[in-house]
């Protein structure tokens, strides 16, 4: 039962290769702000496709949804 | 009285897509111990052109924005590195631009991870797709005539033939073939990238005739980048002169500098 509920309010979703469990209905914003806390420099793609960041809040993420994140480093 | 000094040899500018730079030297931010002695180089190679690159960031600690250690005005020349094909570059330029650095983008394809060299044709697939969708694309390439003309006709803003491969120092290995793509390639600018590990060899590229030099490995693991990147700085300049000087050519037989005395013989 407890199980059951768990599922039924919470999500399976990947960040940068790792699964994590989350709540449903959840922005992809949302999930960006508990994940970092400094997002200023973050481009964020969702299953391969680039999300601009003015859409980060329209944006609600689903189960099994994939979330990489990346920023400009240091390279030659 | 002769005016004609050093200054009044006036250099056009590297003209890179429409862009004009008046510094030749292109500086890798890779490697470098830590921020402080990347931002000292850059200051003191006097570099308008730096690489960067994109890594998926790390959710565990924090990590500084790249951007608050290169100065404004610099232009930003994103990496494709860690792409293994066309279509990884091509997305890796995308959500470079989306960062908001602009869209210079450097072409980096390689699948061999021993010698690290650039995946020609990759990399001439994903020049074309890039340059139709608007982006400035330098793509790195192993030194080869044909895939220098392919680039070119794909639409690359500059082509960037190796020295010797990534990070070894070793120099200008492939001479002789960059030389032909110096001499075969007029429409856009020639930037030796990778294999540069001293200053004297950056100098002898330009010497050759290339137009800029990028140098990121030899700067950021020396002793002292700082004063390594000033030394590279002069030596692109100095190598720059020389080239412009039109160098005399080599000869087999010597011939006297002096001229003759004209009075140590005896008359007949």
């Amino acid at each position: 039962m407890a199980l059951f509920v768990l599922r039924w309010f919470t999500m399976k979703i990947r960040i940068n290769g790792k699964e994590k469990i989350c709540e449903k209905t959840q922005t992809l914003k949302d999930v960006i702000d508990t994940s970092l806390k400094n997002s200023s420099h973050i481009v964020a793609e969702v299953n391969g496709e680039i999300i601009k960041r003015h859409r980060w809040a329209d944006i609600t993420v689903q189960n099994g949804d994939s979330i990489e994140l990346v920023a400009l480093v240091a390279g030659g | 009285m002769n005016t004609q000094t050093t200054d009044t040899i006036e250099d056009t500018p590297l003209i890179i897509a429409n862009k004009a730079f008046t510094s030749r030297f292109l500086l890798g931010t890779g490697k470098f111990k830590n921020k402080t002695d990347l931002a000292a180089a850059i200051k003191t190679s006097g570099t308008q052109l730096v690489t960067v690159a994109l890594r998926r960031i790390d959710l565990e600690r924090h990590e500084d924005n790249i951007l608050e250690y290169i100065p404004q005005g610099i232009t930003l020349l994103t990496n494709t590195s860690g792409a293994r094909n066309a279509s990884e570059a091509v997305r890796i330029a995308r959500l470079a631009k989306e960062s908001g650095c602009g869209n210079w983008v450097k072409i980096e394809v390689i699948n061999d991870s021993k010698y690290l060299l650039p995946d020609n044709n990759e990399t001439i697939k994903a020049t074309e797709i890039l340059a139709k969708e608007g982006f400035i694309v330098l793509p790195y390439m192993f030194p080869d005539l044909y895939a220098a003309r392919a680039l070119v006709k794909a639409g690359a803003a500059a082509v960037m033939p190796l020295g010797s491969c990534i990070g070894t120092n070793k120099g200008l290995k492939a001479k002789e073939f960059i030389q032909i793509i110096v001499d075969e390639i007029n429409e856009v600018p020639i930037i030796v990238d990778a294999g540069i590990g001293t200053p004297s060899q950056a100098a002898e590229t330009m010497e050759m005739g290339c137009d800029a030099v990028l140098v990121n490995t030899a700067i950021a693991t020396a002793g002292n980048p700082a004063l390594l990147a000033k030394a590279f700085a002069q030596a692109i300049e100095a190598g720059r002169l020389a080239y412009l000087s039109k160098l005399p050519t080599v000869q087999e037989k010597a011939s006297p500098s002096s001229p003759l005395t004209g009075f140590l013989y005896y008359e007949k």
